[in-house]
């Protein structure tokens, strides 16, 4: 079951990548990251935005790799 | 007797995340060397179809409030009652330059080159983060990296029609006002980089004295450029590309003097709001 929503999160954060500002997809993919275990696909989207709307830049990969080890980190303190 | 454990949970809790974090970075990074534009290319065909899509619900709307809309409504009509007793005037002065031109012998551009390539705006900032907009033209209109891409001149680029002759100055119809360079491509989608994308320097001559000056960019259609304590520039002089044919870069929104200072920074903003274009035109080179 849980297999399922993680696959309805990956259509919303296309769905959020395509048609939301910035701020908002990274306030979702916060969620999905407290929400669900091991969530590494926020790399993926990470390398999807900055793919999509620049060229250059690693701002979306290098802060999904923070957000990500931020949550290792906050759950263990938080026992979630 | 104590036993050591063997394996520190502590530091179990960061071993698998980096061992799979590094395995993601390093394939990405082994693709975009091996084949540069291939991931752009499938994700754009991929958001494409969800963009127009956007576009068509008008999502993007609504991230504007109501009273960001009601000030811009009042500070565009203030503007235009301003700007259109000067439209005549204008129009006399592009008409006295096109025929000086002629009659010194210099070519006089046709209004709209063949060389042109209508896109329409598919991604604005700041919802695409960057200082990028992404276009839906590309290769298959024979678009490069490099192309000029200008703001196309219709009321839907918020380019009042008033204002609009004014910033041409060198035709009558179509304004051109160039806002960047295309920087990625793929088949039917473009990545167009704004010159305002922030550390990127122009050369620009300021103000009726014709000062020239080097503007460092500053985000969000926002430029900068350091002057002489003492430059004879006021708020509203035009910003120009050091140019035969005039094109408006910029109207300087700001000065700010620091006597402590032997500059005064010059702060000005491009004629078009990038934030809510929707056609451009691509000069292909």
């Amino acid at each position: 079951m849980k297999i399922f929503y993680r696959i309805f999160a990956a259509l919303g954060m296309l769905i959020a990548t395509a048609w939301l500002p910035w701020w908002i997809i990274m306030t979702i993919a916060i969620l999905f990251l407290f929400y669900f275990k091991n969530y590494y696909e926020i790399i993926i989207w990470g390398i999807f935005f900055d793919t999509l709307y620049s060229g250059t830049g690693h701002i979306g990969l290098i802060t999904s790799i923070i957000l990500l080890f931020l949550t290792v980190f906050l759950k263990k303190r938080l026992l979630i | 007797m104590n036993y050591q454990l063997k394996n520190s949970s502590r530091s179990n809790r960061y071993k698998r995340p980096l061992q799979i974090t590094a395995v993601i970075v390093v394939l990405f990074l082994l693709l975009r060397l091996i084949f540069p534009n291939v991931l752009f290319s499938i994700l754009s065909t991929v958001y494409t179809p969800i963009w127009k899509l956007g576009d068509v619900m008008g999502v993007n709307d609504y991230f504007t409030t109501r009273g960001i809309l009601l000030s811009e409504n009042i500070d565009l009509r203030d503007r235009l009652n301003a700007m259109s007793g000067n439209v005549a005037s204008i129009t006399l002065l592009e008409q006295e330059n096109t025929e000086l031109k002629q009659f010194l012998g210099r070519r006089v551009p046709k209004s709209i080159p063949e060389d042109f390539v209508l896109g329409a705006v598919l991604k604005v900032p700041p919802v695409s983060a960057y200082d990028d907009i992404i276009i839906d033209v590309g290769t298959n209109d024979n678009i490069e990296i490099g192309d000029t891409v200008f703001a196309a001149g219709s009321d839907d680029s918020g380019v009042s029609a008033a204002s609009s002759s004014m910033r041409s100055m060198s035709t009558t119809s179509p304004t051109l006002v160039p806002i960047g360079v295309i920087s990625q491509v793929s088949g039917g989608t473009s990545v167009v980089q704004l010159y305002s994308h922030p550390g990127q320097k122009y050369p620009v001559i300021i103000g009726p004295t014709h000062i020239q000056a080097t503007a460092v960019a500053k985000g969000g259609g926002t430029f900068q450029a350091d002057l002489a304590q003492g430059a004879n520039v006021h708020v509203g002089d035009i910003v120009s590309v050091p140019s035969i044919e005039p094109l408006i870069f910029g109207t300087i929104g700001s000065i700010i003097d620091n006597p402590a200072q032997p500059y005064s920074s010059v702060l000005f903003n491009e004629p078009v709001n990038i934030f809510q274009l929707r056609w451009v035109e691509v000069q292909r080179n």
